[in-house]
This record gives C-alpha cells, sequence and structure tokens, in this order.
C-alpha cells in the first residue's frame, strides 16, 4: 500500500484535479440545446463554442473562434486535448505506469494510420488527408509525411517498413491485393496494437498488473463483442474467421462465449450467447430497428460507467488514470458527436442519443 | 576585391531573323546575366512570348523522350557543348521527326525485356516457396491428389498461430509447423475434405499466405528446383540474345543519337533563355546584366552578329537609396545586380564561407578578404601548435592539389591556411605536438597567462564588432541609405553607441564617470536609434510608413536588445581564450599521459601519436565551427543581409567561365 501511497499521491491529486474538469450533465445540455432546425451549421457551431469558453476547452474554443470554426478544425482541436491529456498523464507516471500509457496514446496514431491508408486507397492527395489527422505533437513518432505522399497502399506499407507497423503490415498486404479490401489490414493492425498494450499491462508490478488487466479486460471484452456484431451481422464472416479476428484477452468473455456468438445469425441471438453483463447491455437493443447502431453506444456507455466506478474507492493505483482517460476519451468522442449533430441540425435528444459519458 | 564587380544593365532589341544567331553569340560569349523583361517595368507587361514558353515544354518533352531511348540502349548522355547553330524550330522537327523512327525499335526491345522480367520474378516466387517446402522429402503431385484430406500450406505469423489453433478447435484438423521464415511459420494445415471451407475461414482470419506451386511441378519440392533452375537458364539465354540486339541497335543509332541529344540540348538551353525575353511582331527583346569590363566584347558581339541591326542600351545601376530609375523611391524597383565576388587567389578560397552565409548583394561590401584573415586568426589563436598545425597545413596542402580528395579545393586553401596559422600560433605559444616543453614560447604561453589572454581575446572582440559596424556604415553609405547610415543600429549612431559603452565601462572602471558624460557616451546614440524612424521620417530620409503608437513601445525594446546585443557580441570572443587554454589543457593531459606510460615499452609513444591524432580531429573540428560562428554572427550580422543574387550568367557552353 504504502509503495502505491508514494508513486501515485501526487498524480492522483492532478488527476482528480482534471477529473473535475470535464463538462458536466447542464453544460452537456445547454450544448445541446445549440443545435435545432433551421440554423446555419456555422452558427451554431459558434454558439458551442462561445459556451466552451466557460469550460476548460476556453482556450481553443477561443482560437477557433477567432479563426473562423469549421466542424473539421472543431473537431481536430478537441482531439487535441485528448493528446494533451495522454501526454500530461504519462509525464506524471515514471516508469512501467507511464508506459502503459504512453502505450495506450498509440491507439490514436494507429487511427491516423488507418485513416491514411484510407485516403490513399481513395487516392485522395495528402492536402486531403493532412486534415483528418489528429494532431499528435510530442506524441507522434511515427514520420507521416512519407505514407501520405505514397502512391498507393504498398507503397504506404513500404514507408512504414521500418516502423512496428511495418511487419504487421507487410504480412496482410498479400490479402489486400487480392481483395482490393482495406479490411485485413484494419485487423491485422487492430490485433497487433491490442495484443502489445496487453503485453505492456502485463509487465506491470504487483497490484498495479491486476488492476490494469482487469480494467483492460473489460475494455477488451467490450471491443471483442463490438467486433464480433459487426464481423458477424454486417460482414457475415464466418465463425471460424471471425474467432481469429478477435482478441484472446479478456475479463469475462471466453473463447466458448466468442465461438457461440460467432456463431449467432442476429443480435438477438449473439446477445444470448454472451455472459452477463453484457446479455443484459444488449438485451435491450436487440430487438430495436436500430439494434446494430445503439449496439456499439450501450457497450462504450459501459465503458464509461466502469471507469467512473474505478474512480471510486482506494485511488492510489493505475485505475485512475486509466479511467480518467477512458473518460477524458468518451468526453471528445461526445463533443465530436455534438459537431456532427450540430452540422445536420438534429434535435438535442438525437446528439445526447449517440454520446457514451453525457447519458 | 572589396566591393563586387561592377555591372551595367543591358536592353537589348533585335530583329527576329537574328534572334537565334545573336542568341548564340551571346550564349558563347557567357557574359550576359539573363533578366526577366517583365521585372523591367509596367511598360513591358504586353511583351510577353508565350511561345517561348511553350516551345521550352517541347524541349523538355523531347529530352525525355531522348533520355529514355539513350537509357534504353544503354548509352551515356553526352556532355553538352556542341558546336551547332541555335535553330530552336529547326532542331525541334527534326530531332522529333528521326526519334519518332528510332523510338520504335527500342520500345520493342524493352517490351520484350520487360516480358522477360516478369517470367524470371514468377519463376523466382516459385523457387522462393519450393524452398520453404525443400527439407520435405515428399511430392508434391501426392499432396494434390489426397482423397479424404484437404490440405492447405502457408506461412502464418507467428503470433496468431495459438488463435488459429483454437478457432479449429470445433472440427478435426492438424496443424504442422514446419519451420520459422521471417517472423511467420510455414504450415500445414490438414482437415476432412467436407471442413475445407471451415479450414480455409479460419487460416483467411489468421491472415495465412497461401502458396501455391503452379501443377506444372510435380516429384518432390527438390526435382521442381532442379525444373525451375532449368527454366532459369533458358531465360538467361533468351536474355543474351535481347542483348545483343541492344548492342546492335546501339552500333547503328548510337552515335547519332548522341549527336542529336547534343543538339537538342544546347538549343533547349537557347529555349530556356528565351522564356526570359519579350517580343513584338517583329522584334525580340533581352535584358540582363553583363560585367562593366565585359560590356564592348557584348557590344562588338551583338553588333556583329546581327550586322548592326540591333539596338542596344546600358543603363549603370543607381543604389537603392538614390532616387532615380532605379530608386526604391519610385515605386516598382528593377531587381538589384548580380553579384560576381572577384577576389585574388589567396582569398578567393574563402568565397564560399562567405557564400555559405548568404550572398552579398550588389551593393554590400565583399568581406571575403576581411573573413579570411580573420577565420584563420582565431582559428590559429585556438589551436596553436606547431606539429599540430603543420599537420592541417599539410592535409590542406594535399586536398587543395587534388592529391587528397576531389573537388575540395576550396576547403584544401581554407583548411592550409588555418594550419599556417596554428604553426605561427605554435611558435609564439611555444607548443608542438601538445608539448610546451620542447620550444621556447616566441611570445606567451596562454595557460600562463589566463587573464592576460582573456583581456586580450576580448579586446580582439572589440575590435571585430567595431570593424563589423564600420562595414556596415560603409555599406550603408554604398546603398545611399542616410537613414541605416546616420541613425541605424548598424549606423554611426550604432558604432557611436558601442564605442560609447566601451568608453563608459573603461570610465567607470577608472572612477571617472558622471552622468552628463554618460548621457553623451551612451545615451544620445541609443536616443537617436529609438527615434530612428520619426527622426527619417522629419528628414526625407527613405520611406517610412505612419508610425502607430506601438512603434515606441517595439523601439524601445529593440534598443535595449541592440545594447545586449552589442555587449554579448563582444563577450563571445572569450571563447577565444576558452578554447586555447582548452587546447593546452588536452595537451597537458596527452603529454602527463605518456610520461605517466614511459615505462611500457611502445606504449608512451602511442599515447602521444593517438592524442595529438584526437586533438587535430576533434579540438581542429570544434576550433573551426566556433571560428565560424563567431564570424558568422558576430560580424557579419553588423553588415551582411546576405540576400544577393549570384552572377550566373547565360551560357551554352559545357561549363562557365569562372572569372579570371
Amino acid at each position: 500500500m504504502s509503495v502505491g501511497v508514494l508513486r501515485y499521491s501526487r498524480p492522483n491529486a492532478e488527476i482528480r484535479g482534471l477529473v473535475s474538469r470535464l463538462l458536466s450533465r447542464p453544460e452537456w445540455e445547454a450544448l445541446a440545446a445549440f443545435s435545432g432546425a433551421g440554423r446555419a451549421p456555422g452558427e451554431a457551431l459558434a454558439d458551442a463554442l462561445r459556451l466552451l469558453e466557460r469550460t476548460a476547452y476556453a482556450s481553443i474554443a477561443t482560437e477557433l473562434l477567432r479563426a473562423g470554426p469549421t466542424i473539421n478544425t472543431a473537431e481536430r482541436a478537441v482531439e487535441g486535448t485528448l493528446v494533451d491529456a495522454f501526454w500530461r498523464i504519462s509525464g506524471l507516471l515514471p516508469g512501467p505506469p507511464g508506459a502503459l500509457i504512453e502505450e495506450m496514446a498509440r491507439r490514436l496514431e494507429l487511427d491516423n494510420l488507418k485513416v491514411i491508408l484510407r485516403g490513399v486507397a481513395r487516392r485522395q492527395p495528402a492536402a486531403q488527408i493532412r486534415p483528418l489527422l489528429t494532431p499528435l505533437g510530442r506524441l507522434g513518432r511515427l514520420p507521416l509525411e512519407e505514407p501520405l505522399r505514397a502512391e498507393n497502399v504498398p507503397a504506404v506499407v513500404e514507408a512504414l517498413s521500418g516502423t512496428p507497423y511495418g511487419r504487421v503490415l507487410r504480412h496482410a498486404l498479400p490479402r489486400f491485393q487480392r481483395e482490393d479490401s482495406l479490411f485485413a489490414l484494419e485487423v491485422a493492425l487492430d490485433l497487433d496494437y491490442y495484443r502489445r498494450l496487453w503485453s505492456v499491462g502485463a509487465a506491470l508490478p504487483g497490484a498495479d498488473r491486476e488492476l490494469a488487466l482487469r480494467l483492460m479486460g473489460v475494455q477488451y471484452d467490450l471491443l471483442n463483442v463490438e467486433w464480433i456484431i459487426r464481423f458477424r451481422l454486417i460482414y457475415r464472416l464466418s465463425p471460424e474467421e471471425i474467432f481469429n479476428y478477435t482478441l484472446p484477452y479478456g475479463y469475462r468473455l471466453r473463447d466458448d462465449d466468442v465461438r457461440r456468438a460467432a456463431s449467432a445469425d442476429d443480435l438477438a441471438a449473439l446477445a444470448a450467447a454472451l455472459p452477463e453483463p453484457y446479455r443484459g447491455l444488449l438485451a435491450p437493443v436487440a430487438r430495436a430497428p436500430d439494434g446494430l447502431d445503439r449496439a456499439g453506444i450501450v457497450l462504450h456507455r459501459h465503458q464509461v460507467g466502469v471507469a467512473r466506478r474505478a474512480l471510486t474507492g482506494y485511488p492510489f493505483h493505475i485505475g485512475v488514470a486509466i479511467a480518467y482517460l477512458w473518460l477524458k476519451e468518451a468526453e471528445v468522442h461526445d463533443l465530436k458527436a455534438l459537431f456532427e449533430g450540430l452540422r445536420y441540425g438534429q434535435p438535442p435528444e438525437q446528439i445526447v442519443a449517440a454520446t457514451w459519458g453525457v447519458a | 576585391m572589396w566591393t563586387p564587380l561592377p555591372m551595367l544593365r543591358v536592353e537589348l532589341l533585335a530583329l527576329d531573323r537574328d534572334f537565334g544567331v545573336l542568341t548564340e553569340r551571346l550564349g558563347r560569349l557567357g557574359v550576359l546575366h539573363l533578366l526577366p523583361v517583365a521585372q523591367l517595368g509596367d511598360w513591358a507587361d504586353n511583351l510577353d512570348w508565350p511561345e517561348a514558353a511553350a516551345l521550352a515544354a517541347d524541349y523538355d518533352s523531347l529530352v525525355r523522350r531522348l533520355d529514355g531511348v539513350l537509357a534504353g540502349l544503354g548509352l551515356p548522355r553526352p556532355e553538352q557543348g556542341a558546336d551547332v547553330p541555335v535553330t530552336p524550330a529547326d532542331v525541334l522537327g527534326r530531332a522529333s521527326a528521326r526519334l519518332a523512327e528510332i523510338e520504335p525499335s527500342v520500345e520493342r526491345l524493352l517490351q520484350r525485356e520487360r516480358l522477360l522480367d516478369d517470367e524470371q520474378a514468377q519463376l523466382d516466387l516459385i523457387a522462393a516457396q519450393l524452398e520453404l517446402l525443400r527439407p520435405l522429402g515428399i511430392s508434391l503431385a501426392d499432396l494434390g491428389r489426397l482423397t479424404f484430406l484437404y490440405m492447405a500450406a502457408g506461412l502464418v505469423p507467428q503470433k496468431n498461430l495459438a488463435r488459429l489453433a483454437e478457432s479449429l478447435q470445433p472440427i478435426p484438423h492438424a496443424l504442422v509447423p514446419v519451420r520459422a521464415v521471417d517472423g511467420r511459420v510455414l504450415l500445414f494445415a490438414f482437415a476432412r475434405r467436407d471442413d475445407a471451407d471451415v479450414l480455409e475461414h479460419a487460416l483467411r482470419g489468421a491472415f495465412v499466405e497461401k502458396i501455391a506451386v503452379p501443377a506444372t511441378f510435380t516429384g518432390t519440392p527438390e526435382e521442381a528446383l532442379t525444373e525451375v533452375a532449368a527454366q532459369r537458364r533458358q531465360l538467361a539465354g533468351r536474355r543474351a540474345a535481347l542483348g545483343a540486339e541492344r548492342a546492335a541497335l546501339r552500333t547503328h543509332y548510337g552515335a547519332e543519337l548522341q549527336r542529336l541529344w547534343r543538339e537538342v540540348a544546347l538549343n533547349r538551353q537557347a529555349v530556356v533563355a528565351w522564356r526570359q525575353a519579350g517580343r513584338t511582331e517583329r522584334t525580340r527583346l533581352l535584358a540582363g546584366w553583363v560585367p562593366r569590363d565585359q560590356w564592348p566584347a557584348l557590344a562588338r558581339d551583338v553588333s556583329d552578329a546581327t550586322a548592326g541591326r540591333a539596338v542596344l542600351e546600358e543603363v549603370a545601376p543607381r543604389p537603392p537609396g538614390a532616387r532615380g530609375e532605379e530608386g526604391a523611391a519610385n515605386g516598382q524597383a528593377i531587381p538589384p545586380p548580380p553579384t560576381a565576388l572577384r577576389n585574388p587567389p589567396p582569398f578567393r578560397a574563402f568565397e564560399s564561407l562567405v557564400r555559405t552565409f548568404g550572398v552579398p548583394d550588389y551593393w554590400a561590401l565583399d568581406p571575403t578578404p576581411l573573413a579570411a584573415v580573420l577565420f584563420v586568426l582565431m582559428f590559429g589563436a585556438m589551436f596553436g601548435d606547431l606539429g599540430q598545425g603543420a599537420v592541417l597545413a599539410l592535409a590542406g596542402f594535399l586536398i587543395a592539389s587534388g592529391r587528397l580528395g576531389y573537388g575540395q579545393r576550396d576547403f584544401g586553401v581554407i583548411l592550409g591556411g588555418c594550419g599556417l596559422s596554428a604553426m605561427v600560433f605554435g611558435l609564439l605559444y611555444g607548443s608542438v605536438f601538445a608539448d610546451e616543453h620542447l620550444l621556447p614560447a616566441l611570445w606567451l604561453r596562454p595557460i600562463e597567462h589566463i587573464q592576460f589572454f582573456i583581456q586580450l581575446a576580448i579586446g580582439f572582440g572589440a575590435l571585430a564588432v567595431s570593424l563589423g559596424l564600420i562595414l556596415g556604415i560603409l555599406t550603408a553609405w554604398r546603398r545611399r541609405d542616410l537613414s541605416a547610415f546616420s541613425f541605424g543600429p548598424n549606423g554611426l549612431a550604432g558604432l557611436w553607441l558601442y564605442w560609447g559603452l566601451i568608453a563608459l565601462l573603461a570610465l567607470a572602471l577608472s572612477g571617472s564617470l558622471n552622468v552628463p558624460l554618460a548621457f553623451l557616451l551612451v545615451g544620445v546614440p541609443l536616443l537617436l536609434i529609438y527615434l530612428h524612424a520619426p527622426l527619417s521620417r522629419a528628414l526625407g530620409w527613405g520611406e517610412h510608413r505612419a508610425l502607430e503608437a506601438t512603434y515606441y513601445v517595439e523601439a524601445g525594446v529593440e534598443s535595449f536588445d541592440l545594447v545586449i546585443r552589442l555587449i554579448s557580441n563582444t563577450v563571445s570572443f572569450l571563447r577565444i581564450a576558452a578554447f586555447a587554454l582548452s587546447h593546452a589543457g588536452l595537451g597537458i593531459t596527452v603529454v602527463t599521459l605518456a610520461t605517466m606510460l614511459q615505462g611500457v615499452p611502445g606504449v608512451s609513444p602511442l599515447v602521444l601519436i593517438l592524442g595529438n591524432a584526437l586533438i587535430v580531429l576533434l579540438e581542429g573540428l570544434i576550433v573551426g565551427i566556433q571560428a565560424l560562428r563567431l564570424q558568422y554572427y558576430e560580424f557579419f550580422t553588423k553588415f551582411l543581409a546576405g540576400r544577393g543574387v549570384p552572377y550566373q550568367p547565360f551560357t551554352l557552353a559545357a561549363r562557365r567561365r569562372e572569372r579570371g
């Protein structure tokens, strides 16, 4: 216990401070209220940003308003706050805990890589792809210029040959070339990344290891469920193939559960094949017309709930950092959902329905 | 030597029919630095020549095609410098037509070669896959004839193997890993024929790269590899035949293609020059800069080439601060003349040092001689050692004469100069190969007179900074920039301020300072610099936009910054003393170590040699960088903006003529 106190007392205090600066529910409701049919998206966005000037997003909101905001620049700016959060938290935690946080941040780099692959596959010029990338700042270690300027996907893979992603992409490239689909590359990247993340978590000492793997196990369960839903019910892949596309780690989800779920023909059967609490989460949305859309949302909301619970109780452990970053990520997702909702003039209820952390 | 080569601006109007011959003569003469006609002023706006741009584009395309054909036949690009007339339209037509006749033969050859390459790649791929299977002494044909089992072979990423095995749990199967290959495992997977689909899906999910050997290959992998080797030999034979065909084409067309290339390259250079020109219906206008001493030769050649039909005008450039045609006071100014430095051989090598900072503009002074002297002086002072200096001087001589390295003459001369300077200072310091006991010091040993040496270094710094400011004043005068000359931080006020600060320090140290004197020495020049812009406006010197309130705040900060900068620039020269002392200290270390190891046979001389080598290489590099830094930052910034345009005359020769 004493080691945890020594290691986490200052980080815990800082993280609690950061948690307190997350948006509150009244602030969310006020933000969502700026939508409404008949308003120009730019106007609604500007109003939303003026409200954000009274929150922890004040500096980026002011900057956006001065430069003339667009949905794209607003989304990149809030993503930048997530990057800052990762940077700040990793700086607070030296050694293996900091390494875990840094590895968690790599997922943003992975997302950028997928954006580049998609852009290059569609033959978009670098100038069109670059604005879609999350600004990683000091966290970015991947040289992106060469992949951005690649003429085709194999050239992107070639450009990444000296990086941690090079080998896994090279092995998946023949499938891409046969099927002319990025699916193989993206799945290969995801599997490789999450396996690596798990190994970093497993390298934590003592109680941190147990707690981190428990939290990550929940995350991996949710990822596996989400992927099974997508691969089975949307892409209609075979159970054997789906099995290979899932992560071999988790908290409650076992291989037999994965097999059964991967053999289901509809969302209801899939939910029934899962253990609790996932069965209970999906059952209410299983028979809804938009069940597939809402399934992902309920899973992420569950993750947010897990994060909030992790912030209660004994505070001097890695779980506080992981939980805060999950909450921050959910908030960034929700802000982006808000901006998209403002773009399309969606009513507040519809915007809130798409969020992870607000409801 | 102290100023760039004087230039004249030339405007040349010639008839259309004379322009080809004229271009050729100008190109052979190689003295005219072209100026785009559009930059002559508003009056030249309607004189653009779009056909020249189109012709240049056609030539680019032709050169690419020619390059392709030459490369296809394995012929080198010839050196330029053909002695052919400049007739771009004619050459373009003729060369295009001839190339259209030759290209198809070459293209057919290349096409067959590409097909051969594809076949080769296919064979290589099959061979690579068979190599993987080589350790298995099984018949490929037998593997393909299994009755009850379904088999697939491939490479699976090592990390995916466990998950693949798990995914196949529901069906009877066998996974036989054979060996590891580059992070993947060669795997044979077996399942019942009925479960073939399940196996295939699982393999797909595990990113297995299947190995597919064509059915034409039977027998064991070893036997199949023998077949592949035979096919490879056949391919080699066909490739040799293509090579012979290429040699025949080369013999037949080689000389002609290279002659064509030279003609095209020369005319292309002419057309590129034409893009700078203007035109009316019957005439062509060319403008540029020519060294004043070359003007008679240019005028003579132009008259000769055009039988006196051309009109040639020359205009002397005016400083930017002067009123008149060139003056900035008239709004859009014609770009300043290009800069051609003209230093005698000992200093010429140091022009590269100046150019690395930036090409001096035409109106600036050429600091090369001063830069040469200061650089070698500073280097020598920081690296004073007779023996080590001799090593550097020898290396410099060998490099400059081409005996060591190639094409680094300037560097060799600079290194040689530094070496000689180091030798001189070595004699003054009494140091030879790091040993200060072999020679008497003709002057002093830095390590024994540290304080004096420090004072000397700062004194030298004050001298260098003063020299820089004086050059800044002279440059402002050449540019007729009275504002910068008088009130600028690098002008008279700046020099007054600097010498005032030095005098202030001296008076303060001697206890003779009083406030009125301090104000006169420092306060007055600082005030002039602070009020630089409003004073210049009031006197009508130069263009100064209407002053905003923020000007006074900014000027205050800049004036304060100037004082700090002048002091720090001077103190920066302390590093001369610091590196001289560290050089001496390193030498003492080496000699002491060698002395301590005298009892061990052979080691002491080795320590001396290696130690000296380390000092020459490491400290030589560091000292060189420091001398360069002092020169660039503390000295050049006082007078050199480095925004000049280098003199690059239009030439049709293979090499530009060097200025003698």
